[in-house]
């Protein structure tokens, strides 16, 4: 059984899934065994609509309208998230660089026989207190926590990889159960299904 | 306490949220006030058509648009599977307008209203169901026990009016998509907001929960 969780370090609904998936893994790797790893994503799809956008579009308005509607949930939303964290509003809306964080936990993955299996969650947990809570510059918090040894690259490398696996936002899952299909999960509210799944299907299924 | 719930038929994410929808209603005792918030799903996520083989015949969309489109329905499909309800995935993008009228009119038939919004989903959802036929909508309403004199001058008056209207009301109030739950002035956007509406019903004690598709349906 393996799982990867991708998360992104600019992003704090990555860091809202950080608890909750670390408990997910560690009472798995209690009682099963269980590989999993922990990858960063620094690439999203973005915004689709936008691809629908024409010139002289009759639609225009009513775009426009929705877009701003949208904008209207995901502040009420960063507003929710942030009062979660304990962040301020302003923290929480911080645009982040999160390639330093990225290739901190490249270099933790390639370094996974040393220290503690949960390292890639401690040094998430850090990055995201350094970055969003203390207002470090990214370069900065990656600093503090290791000297990164991957590179750019390397990166690129593992976000083509994620993209070919399907995944194109964070946080993400890709469960691995034995003789079956890999299957792909976006966003952190999957957790209860994920639980079930991992626990061996026991009982009626969280949807 | 009052609870509204905004939803589209031909939404899969509205489709498979109804039964835990509905299972609030048993678990509070109260009654859900439905609304139609009919999407225009070309407009974000481009059009497209397919022949009965599955084969995509016509497109507008992007490889990204794509990419997003095919998530979503592998997800509500095994969420749905989970529910023990068929999802095969629309050939067409829909007119559901027709069926949001329905449901403005089922509004008046409480004990009427939950069999046509099973129906009109479950249905249509195992492409049974032509939702932009008038005599369709009609029979269905008249099968959940929902008598319809009258619902076709509704349907091209008063009713068509009320659902223009509120099309328009949803955007600034900043409904964008389905199912949308508003509750004590909040609007949640996805049923993954479950958890949270149910802290609002429970008179917002503690900390708000964080999102979660964690119903188990009794």
């Amino acid at each position: 059984m393996k799982l990867t969780y991708c998360i992104d370090p600019a992003s704090i609904e990555s860091w809202l899934s950080l608890a909750p998936t670390r408990q997910l893994i560690e009472t798995t790797i209690a009682e099963k065994p269980l590989e999993f790893e922990v990858v960063p994503m620094t690439r999203s799809l973005g915004n689709v609509a936008a691809d629908s956008e024409r010139p002289n579009d009759p639609l225009a308005e009513y775009k426009a309208r929705r877009a701003a509607a949208r904008k209207q949930f995901a502040d009420a939303e960063l507003r929710r998230n942030c009062e979660s964290l304990g962040l301020s509003l302003e923290a929480g809306a911080r645009k982040v660089d999160g390639t330093p964080g990225a290739l901190c936990l490249l270099s933790q993955a390639a370094d996974r026989d040393s220290g503690d299996v949960m390292a890639p969650f401690l040094i998430a947990a850090r990055w995201y207190e350094l970055v969003f809570r203390e207002g470090q510059a990214p370069d900065i918090a990656a600093a503090e926590l290791m000297n990164p040894t991957a590179t750019l690259s390397d990166l690129t490398a593992a976000m083509d990889n994620l993209l070919e696996q399907g995944l194109f936002s964070a946080p993400a899952y890709i469960l691995h159960l034995d003789d079956e299909e890999p299957e792909r999960f976006h966003g952190r509210q999957h957790l209860p299904l994920l639980r079930w799944l991992i626990d061996g299907r026991h009982g009626n299924p969280p949807v | 306490m009052d609870l509204k719930v905004y939803i589209d038929f031909k939404s899969p994410y509205a489709f498979i949220a109804k039964n835990a929808t509905f299972q609030l209603e048993r678990e509070y005792n109260l009654k859900l006030d439905w609304y139609p918030l009919t999407l225009n799903i070309g407009s974000y996520l481009g059009t497209a058509k397919k022949d009965d083989s599955g084969k995509v015949t016509e497109s507008t969309r992007s490889p990204r648009q794509w990419l997003a489109v095919k998530y979503a329905y592998m997800d509500a499909r095994r969420y749905a599977k989970l529910q023990g309800l068929t999802l095969r995935g629309t050939q067409k993008i829909w007119d559901s307008s027709l069926s949001a009228i329905g449901l403005l009119w089922a509004k008046q038939y409480p004990d009427g209203i939950r069999h046509y919004i099973d129906m009109t989903y479950e249905r249509f959802w195992r492409r049974e169901l032509d939702i932009e036929n008038t005599d369709v909508i009609v029979a269905l309403l008249q099968e959940s026990g929902i008598q319809t004199e009258g619902f076709l001058e509704y349907l091209h008056g008063e009713g068509q009016n009320l659902h223009d209207t509120l099309q328009e009301e949803v955007l600034d109030l900043g409904y964008f998509g389905v199912p949308t739950y508003v509750i004590d002035g909040e609007a949640y956007f996805g049923r993954e907001h479950l958890p949270r509406v149910r802290w609002h019903l429970e008179g917002c004690n503690g900390p708000c929960p964080d999102v979660a598709n964690n119903t188990v349906l009794a």
